[in-house]
């Protein structure tokens, strides 16, 4: 099963992970780490330890990420630039993070990923009442 | 012109820079000096690729190419965030010239050996003899991670911690 680890500022990523599961169940396969008071450097030897069982078992791995350009995004791709089984994903929503949980195991790695940012984008709508 | 902006910051280019200060304070341009990352292609591509939703050029640059560009025309028409990763490398470009009157110290993350100061600033011994070389030379120093959050005086959190 492709495994994911979310990897946010504060408790996003836990409250995204509740959010979830309230929805589909619990989860399986997926790591919650918090970036918040952590190195660059503490941060990038957690991860790492976390992508080395994913290289022992040849399984894909996927980054969830809130901000492009953030902390936790820069170390994420400091990581999947050294392990071809682990990608990064930024801009994390619940509609991208149910997509995964409900799809990972019917799709490819790469076909998962394509699927993502398509779910995540068609989340996104604008109501607006009567003017 | 001024910097707008002086930042210690082991993360360097992150959300609470190109989102948090940079609507804040408006910058031309943000200038990340760092020689490692200005010496790696992969690393420069990585922080030039971070999101930002404003019209503000990012720069990385080595030492010795930040005091150029601070010795050029062009700084004097341009509103500059400036970001290093550590006291040390502050104190290399002040060394070089760099008019420096300003600090702001938002990220000196957890290292063994490293006094807490806030819960974002550690302090190890030579991080604590450059902030007192800063301090000599009549800089200010204040800690604050983002603009609207509260602004302390440095040094005399650091006396505080020494007194204990």
């Amino acid at each position: 099963m492709i495994r994911g680890v979310m990897l946010t500022h504060g408790n996003l990523g836990e409250a995204l992970v509740q959010t979830a599961e309230r929805i589909v169940g619990p989860v399986k396969n997926l790591s919650n780490v918090s970036s918040t008071g952590m190195s660059p450097k503490d941060l990038k030897i957690h991860l790492e330890k976390l992508v080395q069982s994913d290289d022992e078992i040849n399984s894909a791995c996927l980054i969830f990420v809130g901000l492009k350009g953030g902390h936790p995004w820069h170390v994420a791709c400091r990581i999947a630039r050294h392990h071809p089984n682990v990608s990064v994903i930024s801009g994390v929503n619940l509609p991208m993070f149910l997509s995964f949980l409900i799809k990972r195991e019917s799709l490819s790695f790469s076909e998962l990923i394509k699927q993502l940012k398509t779910d995540a984008y068609r989340g996104i709508d604008v109501f607006t009442g009567d003017q | 012109m001024p910097f707008a902006l002086v930042r210690i910051d082991d993360r360097l280019i992150h959300g609470q820079v190109v989102v948090g200060w940079v609507h804040a304070v408006r910058p031309d341009r943000i200038i990340l000096c760092n020689d490692d990352v200005a010496n790696s292609e992969w690393e420069r591509d990585l922080y030039l690729n971070s999101y930002t939703d404003a019209d503000v050029k990012i720069d990385v640059m080595s030492a010795d190419e930040a005091i150029a560009y601070l010795k050029s025309p062009a700084f004097e028409k341009e509103k500059v965030i400036l970001l290093v990763e550590s006291p040390k490398d502050a104190w290399t470009l002040i060394e070089k010239g760099a008019p420096i009157t300003n600090i702001n110290v938002g990220g000196m993350h957890y290292k063994e050996n490293a006094k807490e100061i806030t819960s974002y600033i550690f302090v190890s011994e030579e991080d604590i003899k450059y902030l007192n070389l800063f301090h000599e030379k009549g800089i200010k120093i204040e800690a604050r991670d983002v603009p609207n959050s509260k602004s302390y005086d440095l040094i005399e959190r650091l006396n505080k911690m020494v007194r204990k």
